[in-house]
């Protein structure tokens, strides 16, 4: 099967092991994985503070750079939604319009991908820790996605998912608005990480980058324990 | 739904709204427990709304056995009397309803001159009369008589509000307690 | 403490953030109501409640893309049933018309049971200056009085008022002992109001549905203070907003069963008055008492004609999206400055107030989506907030710096060498902070802000992958 990789901007810089383990995983099961190179940003940052001129720039620069591809997997829920669900509210020209059509039926978040295109739920791997999952809200509200990335993880020999409490509430990262509201921002992860410590996981796992960092901003600030892991790497840890 | 069911669904539901339902065999029955509802709540003037078999001997009974102010409001005379005025002192008001809303455990009242708005509201309780003919599944099913009526108004246990840090009371404005009496025979 | 205005909403929310107890109680009391609310649709409800809100989505789309047949349908039905109609542009007609009202009817004690279009029209503190005696009936709201306030949510006004508070407030403002017990504060509360309901001469209430078909004016209420609004007084003035309109009697008996459950958890509340027609006065067939119905607009027909933005006006005022929202449970209904708060207030308020001065609330969402998905009427309301922003943008009312940012940042990522070129030097400062974290401006103040990883993915693919594979191409 041949995929093309799309690795947000915020793994390509501050995550790249997450992208990585995207693609050994991917590899592993088989798939044929190739990386577009000129790919930057979707676009999402200038959508959600509203810059719709130059999102709809990224938006079409995107589309025609995977216009080729067959399946487009990416370690994220929210770029995913960005791409597959926000697009539609950008002015497509028309040429670009009827790739997005195309492809926003072959855009999945990785663990989508996985169980729902590969039909697979279990990659034998193998991990001893207690962990805690996190929906991240795009991945959850925009793509539908809780199941999968739970049956993953439970699959894993070894592991323990605690349930967490709150789980579908956000961990208030939402780009533009951790900048413009910082102290709202950061009161809505204090909740969360006082959730994440109550269950007393050692690991807490999310689909998301963007939000396992702002999570670890808190983490990190209460010299907590905790550590996050997004779970291609969890996935890619135990193979 | 057999009407049994109906019974049951309509029981079920108004305990879960704070609300009571007896159900009788006979009139007798139900005298018995005004009788005993009366001497618990310490009722000393009742309103009813006599226009029917089951109502009218209810109120005779009522009459016959106890020495309350019982008044029914064929009585009254209200077109000519301010409501409010008479029902300043009532505090138990009996009234008859057009249906019961098994899906609910509602009470579908319409308003006539013998069944005014107000004395389901006014009194601090409110006992509403009907048979098990009259339970309908769902209120859709009264949807005939909420588009031809003046106005219709469907009660759902006692009043009740949790506008102070969600706490439930009930008895705000309307009645403290709603207790249906289906005579099913 | 600021004036309570969309303009302050960013001190507003750092002011209620600092209020420990305040989090606690709305926290505590949206949870509640979530929590019922979720036992009732797992348990009571026989429908599917995804079913329900499909239902429910399709006649509020059907209703306002239609709004104009269906407004022109119940203004016959009023007239045929003898219900007097105003349609009133603005807030002051609103007032204006009440005014004559009153006048006409020498009216001095007034009740009102709960509006939240009489909030947005201001019409209390209109009628008490021409000196009017405005009781307001419903707990929550004459709470809000006595303490000179704003409603902190649509369904419940005082849900950010502890008991205590209110026990202060009652003993204050009503000469009484001092007592918190609910039960205890409730039952003086409906002492005087019930003095105040039986000298009333005008009754003025909100409506929930007004029916196209029928001209039935439903009114959904757990108290009973609404019965006694429009039952005692000669007079009763509905008053509400133009899109409260439903088609059909069955149209509006399902949204029944999504409103109070998405609201308070109950099935169905206390009490559904449906009025027809005015009853005849002390039962005698000559005085007929009177029902005047006001319907504001206030810019809502200018929302309705937008077909991307008049998804907002089908909310049908429940208050479930400000349960579940993340933001105002850490700082409840007054930090918005809005008469509407929470996610459907930020939605609503910049078409209806001043843009400029409101659109900041749009950017005061993580967008998360909780309460698009809440919604019993399916309002894409983070879509919305989205659409805000965008306008906002178009507007010219963005930030310089922001401007200058965006337009960097487009040729960075118009380019893929200059952006690898920019990310490969970032990642190599990377390992420099990797400690500490990059400090940003206040962000930094609450969060470690992660550096930049020692290496790009391009970086790695074109390292570990690309060369390979050229490599095995060859």
């Amino acid at each position: 099967m041949k995929i093309s990789l799309f690795i947000p901007c915020i793994v390509d810089q501050f995550a790249p092991q997450t992208a990585i383990s995207t693609f050994k995983v991917l590899r592993k099961l088989g798939c044929d994985v190739d990386y577009p190179f000129e790919q930057t940003c979707c676009g999402q940052p200038a959508f959600n503070t509203g810059y719709h001129h130059e999102a709809k720039i990224c938006a079409e620069r995107f589309l025609k750079i995977f216009s080729k591809s067959n399946y487009i997997v990416a370690p994220s829920g929210s770029c995913v939604a960005m791409v597959k669900n926000f697009y539609e509210e950008l002015d497509l020209s028309k040429e670009t319009l009827s790739i997005y059509q195309y492809l926003k039926n072959n855009i999945f978040e990785f663990s989508d991908f996985l169980v729902n295109i590969l039909k697979i739920e279990n990659i034998n791997a193998q991990f001893n820790a207690k962990v805690t999952y996190h929906d991240s809200c795009h991945l959850l509200r925009e793509l539908k996605i809780s199941n999968e990335p739970r049956k993953l993880i439970q699959n894993i020999k070894g592991i323990e998912l605690i349930n967490l409490n709150e789980s579908d509430t956000c961990c208030g990262f939402g780009g533009t608005f951790s900048v413009k509201f910082p102290e709202l921002s950061a009161a809505m992860t204090e909740e969360k990480v006082n959730n994440i410590e109550k269950s007393g996981a050692d690991y807490v796992i999310a689909n998301d980058v963007s939000c396992l960092l702002n999570i670890q901003g808190i983490l990190k600030k209460r010299n907590s324990r905790i550590k996050i892991l997004h779970i291609a790497e969890l996935l890619a840890l135990g193979m | 739904m057999s009407k049994d069911n109906l019974i049951e669904r309509f029981n079920k539901e108004i305990i879960k709204v704070n609300g009571e339902c007896f159900v009788f065999k006979n009139i007798d029955d139900s005298i018995t427990q005004i009788q005993s509802f009366i001497e618990k709540e310490k009722i000393k003037k009742i309103l009813i709304n006599d226009k029917n078999e089951i109502s009218r001997s209810i109120y005779v009974n009522l009459k016959r056995t106890t020495d309350l102010i019982i008044q029914a409001v064929s009585e009254i005379n209200i077109k000519n009397k301010d409501i409010k005025e008479e029902l300043k002192d009532v505090d138990l008001g009996i009234s008859y309803a057009n249906f019961l809303v098994a899906d609910t455990g509602s009470v579908v009242l319409t308003s006539s001159e013998d069944e005014p708005r107000l004395l389901s509201l006014l009194p601090e309780f409110n006992i509403v009369l009907s048979t098990s003919n009259q339970i309908i599944e769902k209120l859709e099913d009264a949807i005939d008589v909420i588009k031809t009526e003046k106005s219709v108004t469907v009660i759902t246990g006692p009043s009740r509000t949790a506008d102070i840090e969600k706490v439930l009371i009930t008895g705000v404005h309307g009645p403290k307690k709603l207790i249906v009496f289906i005579f099913d025979k | 403490m600021n004036e309570l205005d969309t303009k302050y909403f960013k001190k507003l929310v750092k002011e209620k953030l600092s209020d420990k107890s305040l989090r606690t109680i709305v926290k505590k009391a949206t949870f509640h109501s979530l929590q019922k609310r979720n036992e009732t649709i797992q348990n009571d409800i026989s429908e599917k409640w995804e079913q329900l809100r499909e239902k429910a989505y399709s006649i509020r789309k059907i209703t306002i893309e239609n709004w104009d047949y269906y407004f022109n349908q119940i203004k016959a039905k009023f007239s045929e049933n003898g219900i007097d109609f105003f349609y009133a542009k603005n807030s002051s007609e609103v007032c204006d018309i009440v005014n004559n009202l009153l006048f006409s009817y020498k009216a001095k004690n007034i009740v009102k049971s709960k509006s939240m279009v009489t909030e947005e029209v201001g019409l209390n503190e209109y009628l008490e200056k021409f000196g009017f005696i405005v009781t307001e009936t419903d707990l929550g709201e004459y709470i809000i009085q006595l303490a000179n306030e704003r409603p902190s949510h649509i369904t419940a006004p005082a849900l950010h008022k502890s008991r205590s508070e209110i026990g202060f407030l009652f003993s204050e403002k009503l000469n009484i002992d001092y007592t918190d017990a609910p039960e205890k504060l409730t039952d003086y509360a409906r002492q005087i109001l019930r003095k105040k309901f039986l000298n009333a001469d005008v009754g003025i209430s909100g409506a929930n549905f007004l029916v196209a078909e029928t001209g039935t004016i439903v009114i959904v209420e757990n108290e009973g203070n609404a019965r006694l609004t429009i039952t005692l007084p000669k007079l009763h003035i509905v008053i509400t907003s133009i899109e409260k309109i439903v088609p059909t009697l069955s149209d509006a008996l399902i949204l029944l069963r999504l409103l109070p459950v998405s609201s308070t958890g109950q099935k169905i509340t206390s009490y559904v008055s449906f009025i027809n027609k005015p009853e005849e006065e002390d039962n005698s067939s000559k005085n007929l008492k009177k029902i005047v119905v006001i319907l504001l607009d206030n810019g809502r027909s200018k929302l309705i004609s937008d077909k991307k933005l008049r998804s907002i006006l089908y909310c049908i005022k429940c208050g479930a999206c400000m349960n579940k929202c993340p933001v105002y449970q850490l700082i409840g209904g007054h930090a918005y400055g809005s008469v509407y708060p929470g996610p459907i207030g930020s939605i609503l308020t910049p078409w209806l107030n001043s843009f400029k001065d409101s659109k900041d609330l749009a950017y005061g969402s993580s967008l998360c989506g909780a309460c698009s998905e809440i919604c019993p009427v399916k309002i894409d309301i983070h879509y919305q907030l989205l659409r805000i922003r965008k306008y906002s943008i178009e507007k010219k009312f963005s930030p310089f710096i922001e401007k200058i940012i965006f337009k960097i940042w487009l040729q960075i990522v118009k380019n893929y060498k200059i952006y690898n070129l920019l990310s490969n030097i970032l990642c190599f400062l990377g390992p420099l902070f990797q400690e500490t974290g990059l400090k940003i401006p206040v962000w930094s103040k609450y969060k470690y802000f992660p550096a930049p990883f020692e290496f790009s993915f391009h970086k790695w693919w074109q390292r570990e992958v690309k060369t390979q594979e050229e490599y095995a191409n060859v």
